[in-house]
């Protein structure tokens, strides 16, 4: 229900701005890193921009991010044989910022922008995966697998800031490279590096 | 106000590059009893091969020893090893829950089945008086095995060379105590068990250390030995305290080894009697099945 909530918020927020003299839509895809729990992964985001001035820009976009991480042990310590650790992570993002615009109307801008995000993530971490020796006849169990995990799912708040460069490659088209940081309170946090493209009018 | 805004951007970047790195890991849970479950019977749960992943990390262990899910029978206890009666008559779960430091939990649950074999039936000896005996039957790779074991204290009619208790609810409950002598040779083919017989016995009801009290279990597949004291010098002593049943490994010519059980402990160790002091009586026999 929560996916359906942000996906309509989306679509409000980009009809708004859409309907704005100014503006640009952009699409972009990144590769995303969550150092506190070492996952990689990739995500997209989709954003939309009305201009107030030509230095000044307001920014709504939504993200949708997937990482994740194996650690392999396979040792044995105490006749257990540890398997491995696995991190996945899920995540549909929405933010806000304001837009600082260097070079506006130039081959190539800069743009740096900032804001609050709202997000809805759902990490699952292994804390343990492990193969219990044999027992003896008068002990059965359901699996000798042991699998024990910690899941850390839910809404929660953060903020964002990132730049992105610009290059002009058509009349109303610009290829942007970028980078973000997503902080996340009590979530995962990330940082971002994106390829996209933006539409303007 | 741009320097502002690149500042903001780099902050941020640093912060969430400087968060804390962590691997969240879980303690290893393992437990097994070293003993195979009876009902009834005291038992040890063992929870020391559980480990923790992070170095320096302490262990806490708690369990659910009635398996419902709904609680847990025991505090946290840094112990790994608890020792319970255990309550399932045929069948039943377990549960561990193994906590690291950070709070981390690692629950396992386990099911137990108990293996009974035995029967009970009359013991057709030369004794005049009857007594009931419980054979217990074994398998093994290649043969079959039934130790049958006397259910009762055994019961000798009124002498002056041994000790009968007055009311006839007491010599039901506790036999008759008699010397080693007279222990060693009353029947043909029944015979006083061995040291290293009631070692077996001992081992079947959970080892010494848990064997004094499961040996007296009021459980049907138990021995449910008594403990009548024993008779030295006339006197009878440690009666309703302590049970002496005579083996029949001799010491030296003069003394006997018994096994002991206290009703307060249980342990069950073996002593050096005089084999002129009177104890319990009970008697075995095997055989064996290719």
């Amino acid at each position: 229900m929560k996916k359906q909530i942000i996906l309509l918020a989306l679509v409000f927020g980009c009809g708004t701005l859409w309907s704005q003299e100014i503006g640009s839509l952009g699409y972009s895809g990144s590769y995303v890193y969550m150092p506190q729990y070492r996952m990689h992964g990739a995500g997209y985001t989709i954003s939309i921009q009305h201009s107030m001035k030509p230095w000044l820009s307001l920014e709504a976009g939504g993200a949708y991010t997937l990482g994740s991480r194996t650690i392999k042990r396979d040792e044995t310590v105490n006749n257990v044989r540890l398997l491995d650790l696995n991190y996945h992570h899920a995540a549909y993002s929405l933010y806000a910022a304001p837009v600082i615009t260097a070079g506006s109307g130039r081959a190539v801008s800069l743009e740096l922008y900032g804001g609050p995000v709202i997000t809805w993530q759902s990490n699952v971490f292994d804390l343990n995966r492990y193969e219990l020796p044999d027992s003896p006849d008068y002990t059965v169990r359901m699996t000798d697998i042991v699998y024990v995990n910690r899941v850390l799912e839910g809404t929660f708040f953060g903020g964002i800031a990132g730049c992105r460069v610009s290059v002009q490659a058509a009349e109303k088209w610009q290829v942007n490279l970028g980078v973000n940081a997503m902080g996340i309170i009590k979530a995962v946090s990330s940082v971002n590096v994106s390829i996209g493209v933006s539409y303007c009018w | 106000m741009k320097t502002s805004a690149i500042l903001t951007l780099l902050l941020s970047a640093v912060l969430i590059a400087s968060c804390e790195r962590e691997d969240p890991t879980a303690p290893v849970a393992v437990f097994s009893t070293p003993t195979a479950p009876r009902y009834m019977f005291k038992l040890n749960l063992d929870a020391s091969g559980s480990f923790s992943t992070v170095e320096g990390d302490n262990l806490e262990y708690r369990w659910d020893l009635n398996g419902d899910h709904l609680g847990w029978e025991t505090d946290w206890n840094s112990n790994p090893v608890v020792t319970v009666q255990f309550p399932y008559e045929h069948n039943g779960y377990i549960g561990l829950q193994v906590r690291g430091n950070n709070g981390t939990l690692t629950e396992l649950y386990q099911g137990f089945y108990t293996y009974e074999d035995y029967r009970i039936q009359k013991a057709w000896s030369d004794l005049e008086i009857d007594f009931r005996r419980i054979d217990y039957d074994f398998s093994y790779p290649d043969h079959y095995r039934t130790r049958v074991w006397a259910y009762d204290n055994i019961q000798l009619k009124d002498s002056q060379l041994w000790y009968n208790f007055q009311s006839s609810e007491e010599r039901a409950e506790f036999g008759t105590l008699v010397p080693w002598s007279v222990a060693d040779t009353l029947d043909n083919d029944y015979r006083l068990p061995s040291r290293s017989e009631w070692q077996q016995m001992t081992d079947y009801c959970g080892g010494a250390g848990l064997a004094g009290f499961n040996l007296q279990v009021k459980a049907e597949h138990g021995l449910q030995l008594t403990c009548p004291g024993k008779v030295t010098d006339g006197q009878l002593l440690e009666h309703g305290e302590t049970g002496y049943y005579w083996t029949g490994d001799e010491v030296d010519e003069d003394s006997a080894w018994a096994l002991k059980i206290t009703a307060e402990g249980d342990e069950a160790e073996f002593v050096i009697l005089d084999k002129s002091s009177m104890a319990s009586v009970r008697l075995t026999i095997e055989f064996l099945y290719f």
